[in-house]
């Protein structure tokens, strides 16, 4: 079956089975910097931006989003490279796999609640697991991305 | 992950259940969060996408809540945060992540009847309806009760507004993980206690409930009393997560626990 959305700002249209999640159908037409992880619904590696919420692309049936706008970090180069370099300042990240994933998961805290407490920080990020660097300097890259796009 | 073979969205919830009626291998699309774990064989799978089945409107007296409503978007509403003192809203925010819970729907949620469901703990000590098309309406605990599969399509859940306080608490090894064990307590004039992954489906602890709706006066010897009977009359078990004796424990602290963190918000 054919799908039409809206990729990244630009309309596209994929043939995919009606089991196809969208994890899959994007890292087939190359949109690599969605990574998979668990694949089953929990690491939050997978994540991208549905109409504007964060979604994990390993549960979403492609056929489903018809018309609607997905966003990967490819989307948003200029607030992923603001965010890139406030966890290089923090030496938040290693091997990176799970930051495309984490990367718009903050944006889009910063889109719904531009100013969290501490908690809502924690509380909005859970999902996104990491292996490698520890969660503190995340916290406190998120805290200085977040302080500076006030 | 499951094999879909079909893939429609009826304009109306008459196509729909005609549909879903139309073969046993037929069904409707909750969240989708769980599709990878089951390699299940749909031959057509419905998508309500179409029907604005994933809206919340408050009313005078209750809320109406859509069945393909996201729970994040229940859990960040007005009127599920100021609920019981926002026990639900936190029942519900400690369900995986906020990408997850961007999905997972309520209507999910409770149609499969999951044992772990921290959601249909805090709902049974609430009073909650569910409507189907066909017309049909019932309660939760009547539906959680059923034994067979209920085919009739879940369009909304309908929550009595109330102003009593709640208590949650979900025992888990990680964040993102399964409860062990999760426990909700609630007073209004009476108290429920409601106790899930036990690791059976949620269930309202009866005899417990009882002996605090018959005590005069709710002191720390009918508080600790409450807790032997939960151990005594609830049924608990071993699962990879936690065996009975842990659970045993949890139960019986937290119920405590929860008790005294009501009667503290109503003093």
């Amino acid at each position: 079956m054919k799908v039409n959305f809206i990729l990244n700002h630009h309309e596209v249209s994929y043939e995919v089975s009606p089991s196809e999640v969208l994890l899959e159908s994007l890292r087939k037409h190359h949109i690599v910097s969605v990574k998979r992880g668990c694949d089953t619904s929990t690491c939050g590696v997978c994540t991208v931006l549905l109409n504007g919420k964060p979604v994990l692309s390993c549960s979403v049936l492609t056929a489903s989003i018809e018309g609607k706008h997905v966003i990967t970090v490819d989307g948003i180069p200029d607030e992923i490279e603001k965010i890139a370099s406030y966890f290089g300042e923090e030496g938040a990240d290693q091997c990176g796999f799970c930051n495309a994933g984490l990367a718009l998961t903050i944006y889009a805290l910063k889109n719904e609640n531009p100013h969290p407490t501490d908690d809502e920080i924690k509380h909005y990020v859970v999902g996104n697991l990491c292996r490698c660097s520890g969660y503190q300097a995340q916290f406190l890259a998120i805290k200085h991305y977040l302080g500076g796009a006030k | 992950m499951m094999d879909i073979k079909h893939y429609v969205k009826p304009a109306s919830l008459e196509e729909a259940y005609s549909t879903l009626s139309s073969s046993k291998k037929n069904t409707i699309l909750g969240g989708g969060v769980w599709m990878k774990y089951t390699k299940s064989q749909v031959d057509t799978m419905i998508d309500l996408s179409l029907l604005h089945l994933d809206q919340i409107d408050v009313g005078k007296d209750h809320i109406v809540i859509g069945a393909q409503t996201q729970l994040r978007d229940l859990e960040v509403h007005p009127s599920i945060v100021s609920l019981g003192g926002g026990f639900l809203s936190q029942a519900i925010g400690s369900i995986v992540g906020v990408a997850f819970r961007n999905l997972a729907t309520i209507g999910g949620s409770i149609i499969g009847k999951y044992p772990f469901s921290d959601l249909v703990t805090v709902m049974l000590c609430l009073e909650v309806k569910l409507r189907f098309f066909p017309e049909e309406e019932m309660s939760l605990h009547d539906f959680l009760d059923q034994k067979e599969k209920h085919h009739a399509i879940l369009t909304h859940i309908v929550i009595r507004k109330t102003n009593g306080m709640g208590y949650f608490k979900k025992v888990s090894n990680t964040s993102l993980d399964f409860s062990i064990l999760n426990v909700a307590c609630f007073y209004e004039g009476e108290w429920k206690i409601a106790i899930g992954s036990r690791p059976g489906k949620p269930m309202l602890a009866w005899d417990a409930m009882h002996a605090l709706n018959q005590a005069k006066h709710v002191d720390q010897h009918v508080i600790e009393s409450v807790g032997h009977i939960i151990i005594q009359t609830i049924p608990f078990a071993d699962d990879e997560r936690g065996s009975k004796a842990y659970r045993e424990i949890l139960a019986k602290t937290y119920v405590m626990r929860g008790i005294k963190e009501v009667m503290s918000h109503e003093s």
